[in-house]
């Protein structure tokens, strides 16, 4: 009982000052309700009981009547990336194709937005419906060959999504949106083609296969053709090479016999006959000698009977 | 000590001892619970009696000798001084520091030190590492590699061919420019990226043959796809720099694969066949033109030894013919000549000598000797 009524003067001493204090901290808390910031990743759109009147795009320090009256929607103003489901899409020629894709996007006229989509869910849903249909009608302008080709010139899969981002850019405006590009992650067969596509992609790498070996058996054989009729000339030439000089050794021993026995052709006959004699007449040999042969002709007849 | 050896005794008479011990503990328990109640029922009679306001008067006569004016206002500059230096932020090697004054970007670059900004609510500052290399793994989910988001999903695309393949790379990238970095883009770096990354290697492979990607325009491939990514990714004004853009693997489906596999056996297969060829061309030639030397050198000597052999005989020849013509009787000389060849001949030969009455040989008896000679 006794401090409380000290604390009471205490605080009758300080009253001016107090005062001032309280009251410049309720201002200060009040400012609050008053002033605001804007970042610069974000729009502000401030309501006036829930009209909007007023749409601030650049950042900084912002005023507005305290909360009950005005109060502030903060929209990102960043590049939003929005990736939906793929879509199983059938181009011009009726082939069925899947696309996965993404799309870009980004607040530009705030109050259109708030009004149009709401928030970021409803212009999600808004966005799926601008980037499927854009991609449903662009992919079924064109062939499937001119959206794969290893022809660069006949590709036209670049044209393809540049016009769905045009497309997109077009019928998102109204939602305040702009689109900023559509992108196609993947390309590709349905799960359902994709069986039919194995089977031909397994059929051609097995002609494949076939081809190389057979290329292969069919190089070897021309290589080892080669070989052979290469072999076969050296050969031949080298039996030619040989013959010529065979047949030159052969010329000048000729030459050079009928030289010398030119001399005396009978002695010669005598002389070579003696020789082939002495070289044919072996073991093997039989001679049949008549008795009144030369060498014979002392047998049996006396010398004196000569 | 004695009591220990009574506590060891054999366990029939540990039951004994509980029931010994048991009572002497329950009375120690009451004791002690009659020892607390009586501690407590003191501390209550002490604390019995003093007021509340006396505690409050302990504590301000305590604190009488300080003035509470000056207190107050110390209190206050300090906590002024606590806020203004709240202002100081370092920033780390490598780093940039964007402020936001009022949530607009002050356009001046700030990078490693001590600094100063404007306290809270005035500036904020945001700090991001420019100078680290970042990494995303695009068709892969790489084990190593902390995901800030959903891993990555296989990618199957369809090649220029109409062919499918899978593609695995790893891309490298880092922050180029702080501010766009913060505030362009709402999405995750490293699954923009990604994106970006995708969405380049699908223009790429709908361009390409299944053959050129899986063998040589890889390396094309991965400029050009760095290069288009890069774009898509300044688009965005991502503030993002791709530094390295890696193809780990591009593989055809595992349903394809055995036969893509055989492909590659059958060109090894071909390599093989042509490089057997190549030995069997390079086994066959040497020994060829070893032959081939071998009958020309053959040839040459057999010229030499022919023409050698001629040079002699004709040499003999000569030299018997000078005696022969040089001896007086001629005819004599022959028959010598011829009787020393027959002297050497004939003791090897079978002889048979016939007597040619009628002038004629009988065949069959020439016949049957040599048949005798045979047996």
């Amino acid at each position: 009982m006794k401090s409380t009524k000290m604390i009471r003067e205490r605080l009758g001493k300080a009253n001016p000052k107090m005062i001032a204090g309280i009251l410049l901290s309720l201002l200060i808390l009040s400012l609050n309700l008053v002033v605001y910031t804007v970042d610069t990743t974000e729009y502000a759109v401030v309501t006036q009981f829930g009209n909007p009147v007023k749409i601030i795009l650049e950042p900084g320090l912002q005023f507005k009547l305290p909360d009950p009256i005005q109060s502030v929607q903060r929209f990102d103003n960043r590049i939003q990336v929005y990736k939906a489901q793929p879509l199983e899409l059938l181009t011009n020629d009726k082939k069925s194709v899947t696309i996965d894709y993404y799309g870009t996007w980004r607040i530009t006229d705030p109050v259109t937005y708030l009004k149009a989509v709401k928030d970021k869910a409803g212009a999600e849903a808004r966005l799926l419906d601008v980037f499927s249909s854009s991609l449903g009608i662009q992919l079924g302008q064109y062939n499937l060959d001119e959206l794969i080709n290893v022809d660069a010139n006949k590709l036209k899969l670049a044209a393809m999504m540049k016009n769905t981002s045009e497309n997109s850019k077009e019928k998102a405006k109204e939602y305040g949106i702009e689109v900023i590009d559509t992108q196609i992650k993947v390309l590709n067969f349905p799960e359902a083609n994709k069986k039919s596509v194995f089977a031909r992609m397994k059929a051609e790498r097995e002609q494949m296969a076939k081809q190389y070996r057979s290329e292969g058996s069919e190089e070897a054989s021309k290589i080892k053709a080669d070989a052979e009729k290469e072999q076969r000339i050296l050969l031949s030439e080298a039996y030619k090479q040989s013959q010529k000089v065979k047949g030159e050794g052969d010329a000048a021993a000729i030459k050079t016999y009928a030289e010398a026995f030119q001399k005396d052709p009978k002695f010669y006959e005598f002389i070579r006959s003696l020789e082939t004699y002495e070289k044919t007449i072996d073991e093997k040999t039989t001679l049949v000698l008549p008795s009144n042969s030369e060498i014979l002709k002392y047998l049996g007849n006396s010398p004196a009977g000569n | 000590m004695s009591e220990e050896k009574q506590l060891q005794p054999p366990k029939k008479n540990l039951k004994k001892f509980l029931s010994l011990i048991s009572p002497i503990v329950k009375d120690k328990l009451r004791h002690l619970s009659a020892i607390i109640k009586r501690r407590v029922s003191e501390i209550r009679q002490k604390h019995h009696g003093n007021d509340r306001i006396s505690v409050i008067e302990d504590i301000t006569k305590a604190f009488q000798h300080i003035n509470p004016k000056k207190a107050a206002q110390t209190l206050l500059l300090g906590l002024l001084l606590v806020y203004v230096l709240s202002g100081i932020y370092i920033v780390n090697p490598g780093e940039q520091a964007v402020i936001k004054r009022f949530g607009s970007v002050l356009d001046k670059p700030i990078y490693e030190g001590i600094h100063y900004r404007l306290p809270w609510p005035v500036d904020k500052v945001e700090k991001v590492n420019i100078s680290e290399v970042r990494r995303a793994d695009v068709g892969v989910s790489l084990p190593d590699h902390i995901h800030k988001d959903n891993p990555p999903q296989n990618i199957q695309l369809v090649t220029g061919d109409e062919n499918i393949i899978s593609t695995e790379a790893i891309v490298h990238y880092k922050i180029k420019d702080a501010i766009k970095y913060l505030y362009s883009v709402n999405s995750n770096d490293e699954q923009l990226v990604r994106t970006s990354i995708e969405a380049a290697l699908v223009y790429l492979t709908a361009s390409m043959g299944v053959d050129d990607i899986l063998t040589s325009g890889k390396v094309d491939a991965q400029t050009a796809v760095m290069k288009q990514a890069q774009n898509i990714l300044d688009s965005y004004n991502s503030g993002l720099q791709v530094t390295n853009f890696n193809i780990k693997a591009i593989v055809p489906p595992t349903e394809v694969a055995n036969a893509f596999r055989d492909v590659t056996t059958a060109r090894e297969d071909k390599e093989k066949q042509i490089n057997q060829a190549r030995g069997y061309y390079s086994s066959l030639l040497p020994e060829a033109r070893g032959k081939a030397n071998e009958q020309v050198t053959k040839a040459a000597s057999y010229k030499a030894e022919v023409i050698n052999k001629s040079k002699g005989d004709a040499q003999k020849f000569e030299a018997m013919l000078g005696e022969y013509q040089n001896t007086g009787s001629q005819a004599t000389t022959k028959y010598r000549l011829f009787l020393d060849t027959m002297e050497k001949v004939l003791p090897k030969a079978k002889k048979l000598i016939i007597n040619p009455s009628d002038g004629k040989i009988n065949l069959r008896l020439f016949d049957q000797s040599t048949s005798q000679v045979g047996n």
